[in-house]
């Protein structure tokens, strides 16, 4: 850790002091909702879990995207916390939503097409539930904003923040990880004997993201705070995006066209 | 100084005496993306390391 000046005791303190303040500021939950943890069980998702589950009744969604050697161990990790936490949990595979794995569709951009099926399994899954808490962090939100900056993609920050909408069948998704540095989550974990294994995606070395990430860690080394200001920044605009009311024809989720671009690679896979 | 390096699986044995901070540069590793274990207790930057000390340097990056 960087900050000297916190022992174990306030280090904890202070972490879960942050995440609350981040669920009253911004209004993330309501008495009375129903709350699924998208987990993936790496450390952000297993401390969001150890974190909301001590005011909440959570249960845990994850998705298996099929890429062998690397989600196999998070699995293991979660699987043994929400067992031992009483949390339930249910794992959905690209196969459920009749898409080949990750590895045999063997895509031209890994991370895109992941996204959009880990979305419509996200959106497919979570019905009965009135939220979904996602581990993003302060890192994860600077490193978007600046990619949709540098792509010169501005319509898509309004996609952005600490809470989205719901929208008819679809759950409101919230980041009580807002404003917590990613090292941080990591320190939680370590600090709160929660285990969570390091296991790195083949694919992400080929992200744009990745390339941001490393950008963004090289300027808040040498400008402290640097990833803050990019959020809070970004919280002091309002962004809008023109509310498309298009559904897609095979599957019904939400759509820019007739049909969504997850309904597009599971007819091509 | 015995080192593990989780994110490429390395172990380095060194001659090392200073700062985590210190390990760190020396290594070209950015002490933005990890943390620290000396004698698998989590310390910060400013903490000084021996010779005889086992080492961990953790990830914090999201791994995807």
């Amino acid at each position: 850790m960087s900050n000297p000046a916190r022992c174990k005791t306030h280090f904890i303190e202070q972490f879960e002091k942050r995440a609350w303040e981040t669920i009253e500021r911004f209004d993330l939950i309501q008495e009375g909702e129903r709350i699924c943890v998208a987990a993936s069980g790496g450390k952000d998702s297993l401390a969001l879990l150890h974190i909301l589950s001590k005011k909440y009744a959570v249960d845990a969604l994850s998705v298996d995207e099929g890429i062998p050697g690397y989600r196999d161990s998070t699995l293991d990790d979660l699987r043994e916390y929400c067992a031992d936490n009483r949390v339930n949990l249910r794992i959905v595979s690209f196969e459920d939503l009749g898409a080949e794995p990750l590895y045999k569709q063997n895509p031209a951009h890994p991370c895109s097409a992941c996204g959009v099926l880990r979305r419509k399994a996200l959106l497919d899954y979570t019905i009965e539930y009135d939220l979904v808490a996602t581990g993003h962090n302060l890192d994860d939100e600077a490193q978007s904003i600046m990619m949709n900056l540098l792509r010169n993609q501005q319509h898509l920050l309004a996609r952005l923040g600490p809470r989205t909408a719901a929208r008819d069948g679809v759950a409101a998704r919230i980041k009580p990880f807002y404003l917590t540095p990613e090292k941080e989550i990591r320190a939680y974990c370590i600090l709160q004997g929660i285990t969570s294994n390091f296991s790195e995606c083949p694919n992400i070395v080929k992200s744009f993201r990745w390339q941001v990430q490393e950008a963004l860690n090289t300027l808040e080394r040498e400008q402290p705070g640097s990833k803050l200001n990019i959020v809070e920044e970004f919280l002091s605009r309002t962004y809008t995006e023109e509310e498309s009311n298009l559904r897609c024809q095979e599957c019904g989720g939400p759509s820019s066209s007739s049909l969504c671009r997850a309904c597009q690679i599971i007819h091509a896979s | 100084m015995n080192v593990f390096i989780e994110r490429t699986k390395e172990e380095k044995t060194l001659s090392f005496s200073g700062t985590a901070q210190a390990l760190l540069e020396s290594l070209g590793i950015n002490p933005e993306t990890v943390l620290v274990l000396k004698n698998e207790v989590l310390v910060t930057e400013d903490e000084q390391l021996e010779d005889n000390d086992e080492i961990k340097i953790l990830t914090v990056i999201s791994g995807g």
